[in-house]
């Protein structure tokens, strides 16, 4: 049975299509999916399509996305989420572009030349979200940032089964920029939308294409000012909780050989202590 | 100026993760810092003094303390090489540790104003720093977060 009387349109699957490539870009299940569709006993032209050929018809645009992701910045497999399941499922509507107009007055990029600017926007991808869409997972693979151009997120960590509110951030700021780092892992809190969300996607390949430019210091600089200010949240929650816990502890320097009991405290210490 | 401190420029890149090839231009970025040779026990950083400079100490230790219950607390000895006052020079704010040197202790260092001010070039230079900067700070924020989220 052809592939077309799937209901799939194989150029939606994959940016190369027939190709040895373009298999090992659909996960395992999709392509479970779509070999069962294809030599199933189903004929389209006999009725309605099975719940498979629906659910691969649904989740359709999700795929697509996440191609489209992957071929924007750099190819990782690790983006490609088991089926129906995404880091970061961007709307598959395709939004109104940004330009250069958008982005100048942001205080992020005063005094950055607009050619950058459209350099900037022609590099990377126009994403939105609706209200109450998961942006980034806590525990995901961290590989991209946003930069917000409007709407409000919400950022929270999950501690002991329960939600905690971190945030929320605004329109004109960088937002999971710590997945542009080289060094960066996996996310340490999950982004919700919590209105409308129209951004910039930003990946590492497209900072490393930025090189030489100011566009590239004023982002790296918005970095450096995020960064320095959730030190001085965590360097100030961790003081609290030093002169709380131990008010007698002043004037002791570590013990050079601590004993297991202290050894997390010392770690505590050394932290703090490295924030100065 | 640049080579007397390209070792500890070089270690560290190491120590960062950035390729050793790059020190040059680390050291190159503090050209317009001035150099300070200090005795043991020099204060090099108050804490609660406004954030107007950066410090890149190449050789020796640093003791920081913290103010705790009237007392003061040793929270880190950091031996050379290290940057101190880097999120006081990002953001201007005041100081939160005061820094101390241990031992006989040379630094280059740089005023805020100036350190913005090359920073934000468009250079090999002001992007390495920026990079050495936000991978400094991210791994101290980990550590920090992991630090908290075990205490808690």
């Amino acid at each position: 049975m052809p592939l077309e009387r799937t209901g799939f349109r194989q150029t939606s699957l994959s940016p190369f299509p027939n190709s040895r490539l373009s298999r090992s870009f659909l996960s395992k299940r999709a392509r479970k999916m779509v070999t069962k569709m294809a030599h199933g006993p189903h004929d389209h032209s006999q009725g309605p399509a099975p719940e498979a050929v629906k659910r691969c018809v649904r989740f359709q645009p999700t795929i697509t996305a996440n191609f489209r992701s992957m071929t924007a910045g750099r190819p990782d497999t690790r983006s490609l989420q088991p089926f129906g399941v995404q880091t970061m499922p961007a709307s598959s509507s395709q939004p109104p572009p940004v330009t250069p107009d958008e982005l100048s007055p942001l205080p992020l990029f005063v005094g950055v030349p607009t050619h950058e600017l459209r350099a900037l926007i022609s590099m990377c991808r126009s994403v939105t979200f609706a209200p109450r869409e998961t942006i980034f997972r806590e525990g995901t693979n961290a590989d991209r940032g946003l930069l917000l151009l409007s709407g409000t997120v919400r950022v929270h960590t999950t501690a002991d089964d329960r939600e905690y509110l971190l945030n929320s951030v605004a329109a004109g700021q960088l937002l999971g920029e710590s997945g542009l780092l080289a060094q960066a892992e996996v996310r340490s809190a999950s982004v919700v939308a919590a209105t409308p969300i129209r951004a910039l996607e930003l990946t590492r390949r497209n900072l490393s294409d930025l090189r030489g430019s100011h566009v590239l210091a004023a982002i790296q600089i918005s970095m450096l000012n995020a960064s320095a200010r959730r030190l001085r949240q965590t360097q100030r929650t961790m003081t609290s909780i030093l002169v709380r816990a131990k008010p007698t502890a002043a004037t002791r320097a570590p013990t050079a050989h601590p004993s297991p009991k202290t050894s997390a405290w010392s770690a505590f210490l050394n932290a703090l202590g490295n924030l100065a | 100026m640049t080579e007397p401190i390209l070792p500890a420029c070089r270690k560290l890149m190491r120590q960062v993760g950035i390729l050793r090839e790059r020190a040059p231009d680390f050291a190159r970025f503090w050209s317009r810092a001035e150099r300070i040779d200090v005795p043991s026990g020099t204060v090099l950083l108050h804490e609660g003094s406004p954030g107007d400079a950066l410090l890149f100490v190449y050789e020796g230790s640093v003791e920081v303390r913290i103010h705790s219950d009237g007392g003061s607390l040793t929270v880190a000895r950091l031996p050379a090489p290290v940057l101190l006052g880097v999120t006081g020079a990002v953001d201007g704010e005041l100081r939160t540790s005061t820094c101390i040197a241990e031992t006989p202790t040379s630094a280059l260092r740089m005023r805020r104003g100036v350190f913005l001010d090359a920073a934000r070039q468009a250079t090999p230079e002001a992007e390495l720093v920026r990079e050495l900067l936000l991978i400094t700070m991210h791994r101290q924020l980990l550590a920090a977060t992991a630090r908290l989220r075990a205490n808690l």
